[in-house]
């Protein structure tokens, strides 16, 4: 590998994108500084629980402390509680650097960047916004990041604290394919998310009975069978269709009505797990007036196409991780990777050229 | 058989030969299904199941079926349908084959018959509606003492006029009551308005039927005439369709921009009182008050707020039903089910679930802005002998309203 070690790159955003890439290019001489807005890095993964039941379901949740084990004996700085203010360009309008300021003292600082990566994430959808869910309405409307702090805290048996076997169904596609909120995507992660979720109370929890509602469901890749026969072998009930509206039946049951052989059910539970999707961060509007990289219709980055997906249309800024589209964590880490990729390449190429 | 339209947006609630990728659409995501207030009255039917026997190409079992009736076009299934579909233009496509087909129920084809013949679907001609109209207002004269001067005189044709009056045939026939509440309220305000001797129903029952041809002759008529009178604002009664008809598709229907404002009763007295025209007295309808927000002023047209800022005014106290607004439940009246006398009774068995809701308010009356909304909860209020009161908003507006009584 050459050295890059007189070539910088500015990370925004400590979430698994932005450490990922973080490591990658450190490790290959680049000097890095990771710029989080918030007080601590990780983001999302950092508050996801891991699925395993006695085997691994590979949610890659785990992939988070490895990069920063790897990263706590690298140079690389990190900067929480600061953000991006705005960027320096040199001649020809390449990137030379950018401006950071810190929340709380507005303190400024202008730190040399080569490279710029924005991998701010997503934001979960709201629920609330339809309201027949019942999210915020109905006690025991929660949403699958909200029933994963039970995993990650091992309390799952606090879930339905005066039941002995509860009824718990999962909701999929919230906030996900719906022209109606203007997410007309699939989100990516939901569908094996929810259905390694389902399979982690069917595992600690045999008493349990566990539904989950799908309009088909989206689960992709080499691991995809085992899921659905597993979920299948431990008897959660896989039920096509979703219902729009969630009503409260003998006092502190939850009440849905949907369609099993032909004829409309009525069905209750005690919790219902609404399978949120990923919207995209709403400081992704500011990052754009700052960088001049653009949104799309739906409010991610614009990336460029094929190859050159990590790439925008502003020369050194790059894209990692869901800031530019939904994605699960195994393809950010893949998008970080190919991100890192085409840094190493341009850095080597300008250096050539100068 | 004609192809049925299944997107639907605003601009194209029309009916037409319009070739549809049905499966792209619907992606049988079930919320729908969840929904739908017939959901235990038809357990085999649901409106998921109604787009999959379209899309099977099996849309006449559905021309031939019970539920295209029953159903109310209250599109609360597809008020935030992921793929943007609007049931109640689907609905209204599938009772346009039964229209072409002639399987439509005797008393609405009737009204559609004499809106034809007389432009309203009573059959009443001019002389006949002037000679109801004024002893409508006669009947109030043991009132008169409370009405300003000249209360009781209706106007007719007057040009120039700022406001055309469009009635709802029930006001001149089975609720004369109702005509002489907006009698009074027009004399309260002061209003600069007209009745139309030629024109003077709001409804459109060929909308109901996905009779497309008709439903429009009767919507050229109104605007014609509100023309005709030099009219700046078309002003509709309590009725939701008609309402909704005026206001949200007549300038596609048509395809001409409208001249004039359309604006329902209930919009007019909300401007006046925050204009300072009328007084309200605050609190002084003693009682505990909800609304049900008619699928036509609320869902599809968006008027919320207007009726609740003027009940909470009014009501010692105002509480709200839930689900509401864009997410209330149908009276189980409407889209023509109201006045199908082959529904009979079934409409009211249907609406159960609007009456749990109205009994878990505890209120002591329910106002409304829709006059069949208003029957239909009456009936319900009779049927389940629910310890309410049913009220139009402008009735209640009417008793607040503070004037010199002198």
């Amino acid at each position: 590998m050459p050295s890059n070690s007189k070539k910088s790159a500015v990370i925004v955003g400590a979430g698994i994108a932005g450490l990922a890439s973080a490591r990658l290019l450190s490790e290959n001489g680049v000097d890095v500084t990771v710029i989080e807005k918030s007080s601590g890095i990780g983001g999302h993964v950092a508050n996801w629980g891991c699925m395993a039941t006695s085997e691994c379901q590979v949610c890659h949740c785990c992939s988070l402390s490895d990069i920063i084990a790897a990263l706590d004996e690298s140079p690389v700085r990190f900067m929480t509680g600061w953000q991006l203010e705005s960027i320096n360009t040199g001649v020809g309008g390449q990137l030379s650097g950018v401006i950071v300021v810190e929340n709380e003292s507005r303190n400024i600082r202008e730190i040399p960047a080569d490279a710029l990566i924005l991998s701010i994430g997503f934001e979960t959808f709201d629920p609330s916004s339809k309201g027949l869910w019942g999210y915020g309405v109905l006690d025991g409307v929660i949403t699958l990041a909200e029933f994963d702090d039970f995993i990650r805290e091992d309390r799952l048996s606090e879930l339905v604290p005066d039941q002995d076997a509860p009824r718990i169904a999962f909701f999929q596609c919230v906030g996900s394919r719906d022209k109606s909120i203007g997410a007309n995507y699939c989100s990516q992660y939901c569908c094996k998310a929810g259905l390694r979720s389902a399979i982690r109370i069917k595992t600690d929890k045999p008493d349990w009975d566990v539904s989950l509602f799908y309009i088909d469901l989206q689960v992709a890749g080499k691991y995809a069978t085992t899921l659905l026969d597993n979920a299948k072998d431990l008897g959660i009930h896989l039920v096509q269709g979703v219902p729009g509206e969630v009503f409260p039946y003998q006092g502190n049951k939850l009440g849905v009505v949907s369609e099993k052989n032909g004829l409309n059910v009525r069905d209750q539970f005690d919790r219902i797990i609404l399978s949120v999707g990923q919207r995209p961060n709403p400081t992704a509007a500011d990052l754009s007036r700052i960088t001049g990289v653009g949104l799309d219709n739906f409010g991610f980055f614009r990336n460029l196409e094929g190859l050159d997906r990590f790439r925008t249309s502003e020369k050194g800024i790059y894209v990692a991780g869901a800031c530019s589209g939904p994605m699960d964590i195994e393809t950010t880490l893949t998008s970080a990777e190919a991100a890192t990729a085409d840094i190493l390449e341009d850095l080597s190429n300008w250096r050539e050229g100068s | 058989m004609d192809d049925i339209i299944i997107a639907q947006n605003d601009n194209a609630e029309t009916i037409s030969n319009i070739n549809s990728a049905i499966s792209e659409t619907c992606m049988v995501c079930g919320e729908c299904v969840s929904r739908c207030f017939l959901n235990t009255a038809y357990p085999d039917m649901n409106p998921r199941r109604l787009i999959r026997k379209i899309a099977l190409g099996r849309a006449q079992e559905m021309v031939d079926s019970e539920f295209i009736w029953a159903c109310t076009l209250c599109a609360r299934c597809t008020a935030d349908c992921p793929k943007d579909l609007r049931m109640d233009a689907i609905i209204r496509n599938v009772r346009g084959m039964a229209w072409t087909q002639g399987k439509v129920p005797a008393r609405i084809r009737e009204g559609i018959e004499k809106g034809k013949e007389f432009g309203n679907n009573v059959g009443m001609d001019s002389e006949e509606f002037i000679d109801t109209a004024q002893w409508i207002a006669e009947e109030m004269e043991d009132d008169a003492e409370d009405l300003p001067e000249g209360a009781l005189d209706v106007p007719f044709d007057r040009e120039g006029a700022e406001i055309f009056y469009v009635p709802n045939p029930r006001e001149y026939t089975s609720n004369p009551g109702m005509f002489q509440t907006y009698l009074k309220f027009f004399a309260y305000v002061g209003a600069d308005w007209t009745l139309s001797s030629k024109v003077f129903d709001i409804t459109n029952w060929p909308y109901y039927m996905g009779d497309q041809e008709d439903a429009v002759d009767l919507v050229r008529l109104m605007v014609d005439e509100a023309r005709n009178l030099g009219a700046r604002i078309l002003l509709t009664t309590e009725c939701g369709h008609g309402f909704k008809i005026l206001r949200k598709d007549a300038e596609n229907w048509l395809d001409e921009k409208l001249d004039f404002e359309v604006l329902s009763i209930i919009e007019l007295a909300h401007r006046y009182w925050k204009e300072g025209r009328i007084k309200l007295s605050k609190g002084s309808v003693d009682k505990k008050i909800t609304y049900h927000d008619p699928c036509n002023v609320g869902r599809k047209v968006g008027v919320f707020e207007a009726p609740r800022e003027i009940l909470r005014e009014i009501a010692s106290e105002f509480v709200e039903m839930w689900p509401n607004r864009k997410y209330s439940v149908c009276c189980g009246g409407g889209g023509s089910v109201g006045q199908n006398s082959d529904m009979g009774a079934k409409r009211l068995e249907h609406a159960h679930y609007k009456k749990d809701q109205i009994l878990a308010t505890g209120a002591d009356v329910v106002a409304t802005s829709c006059q069949n909304c208003l029957t239909q909860l009456g009936d319900l209020q009779a049927r389940y002998e629910m310890p309410v009161e049913i009220k139009s908003v402008i009735e209640l507006v009417v008793e607040a309203i503070e004037h010199d009584r002198d």
